[in-house]
């Protein structure tokens, strides 16, 4: 018998069986079939070990079909303890937009996402938003593009303008606090009134994205017990230095590599 | 007095509140937030709490963009 792993369960089959034959004990009605990562069809013969995934073109995976792709992707330890995880992200922009993303691909379980603005020309430039998006508010289409994504994650979407005064109870069961906002103003009071009534929760912040200068001018800091600002802390967003896909997003990537990182403390290394 | 600000010791004539050695490196206490010895004090205690010597502050600009 041989050891086959379809769609990331293994069955046994018998030698000298073909990609349709594990089609037939799966998903017969699959018009896809890729075999170790190449697609074929299914007079393809199968050896011992090999990987086959059938897919059904327009058919979205099951709940539990896509724990086990992302269990395969990430090792079983580290997606479980990330499946357990709550992120917020706190602006939907450039980087929140981005941030949400990358957490979602990474099956953060629950994800609180915070925006109060709408959609417009000017962000398409460098947010994860499209054309057919504009004037959708953010959090609304950041919930579309994200169930896209995986639509198994628990979305916690709030359309609403965050101060000092509502702080207190919004990120109760957060792991992680993502600050993305665009103002300096609102990134200084979120990080300051944060840290203090969740000394226990990590919060990252980011100053110092627009231009295109080179990454190796970012770094990170630690403030305080369980703060961390990312970026250059001089490059403002102003007339002649705008803010663009390819810095942000780097910047972005910086901070949900972190958020990541902070909750799988060793896992991660 | 001497404090040690974002690494290197400064001398102070006199002591000043956090917001007075915010205002003294041209920053905002807007658009700050301050570190000082290890903890970040309440913003609203920035016009109150006053420098000490031997004091290991950091001075975190936040500038706009995101």
């Amino acid at each position: 018998m041989m050891k086959i792993l379809i769609n990331g369960a293994e069955h046994s089959m018998r030698g000298g069986a073909t990609a349709g034959d594990a089609a037939g004990m799966v998903k017969p009605e699959a018009d896809v079939i890729i075999l170790n990562g190449f697609m074929t069809d299914r007079s393809a013969l199968l050896n011992d070990g090999d990987t086959v995934y059938l897919i059904k073109k327009g058919e979205v995976p099951t709940d539990e079909e896509m724990r086990r792709l992302m269990t395969s992707r990430h090792t079983p330890l580290i997606a479980e303890r990330l499946r357990q995880c709550r992120m917020a992200v706190c602006g939907l922009g450039g980087l929140g937009s981005n941030i949400a993303l990358n957490l979602a691909r990474m099956g953060v379980g629950s994800l609180l996402l915070i925006d109060y603005d709408v959609v417009e020309p000017s962000n398409l430039n460098r947010q994860q938003y499209f054309t057919d998006q504009l004037g959708m508010k953010k959090t609304e289409a950041s919930l579309a593009n994200l169930k896209r994504v995986n639509p198994y994650l628990d979305y916690d979407v709030r359309d609403m303008y965050v101060d000092r005064n509502n702080i207190p109870g919004l990120f109760d069961g957060c792991d992680v606090i993502i600050e993305a906002f665009d103002k300096a103003e609102n990134k200084a009071m979120l990080i300051s009134y944060a840290s203090k009534i969740y000394g226990e929760t990590h919060i990252i912040g980011a100053s110092g994205v627009a231009g295109l200068g080179c990454f190796t001018e970012f770094r990170v800091i630690k403030a305080g017990r369980n703060v961390h600002i990312v970026g250059d802390f001089t490059s403002e967003a102003q007339p002649g230095r705008g803010l663009m896909a390819t810095r942000v997003a780097v910047v972005a990537g910086i901070q949900s590599n972190l958020a990541v990182r902070l909750v799988l403390g060793g896992l991660a290394d | 007095m001497n404090i040690v600000l974002s690494g290197e010791t400064v001398n102070l004539e006199r002591e000043l509140t956090i917001s007075e050695l915010i205002a003294k490196y041209d920053m905002k206490k807007e658009t700050v937030v301050v570190e000082l010895n290890g903890e970040l004090p309440d913003k609203d205690q920035y016009d109150n709490i006053t420098t000490k010597e031997g004091d290991r502050i950091e001075l975190i600009r936040f500038v706009g963009g995101g």
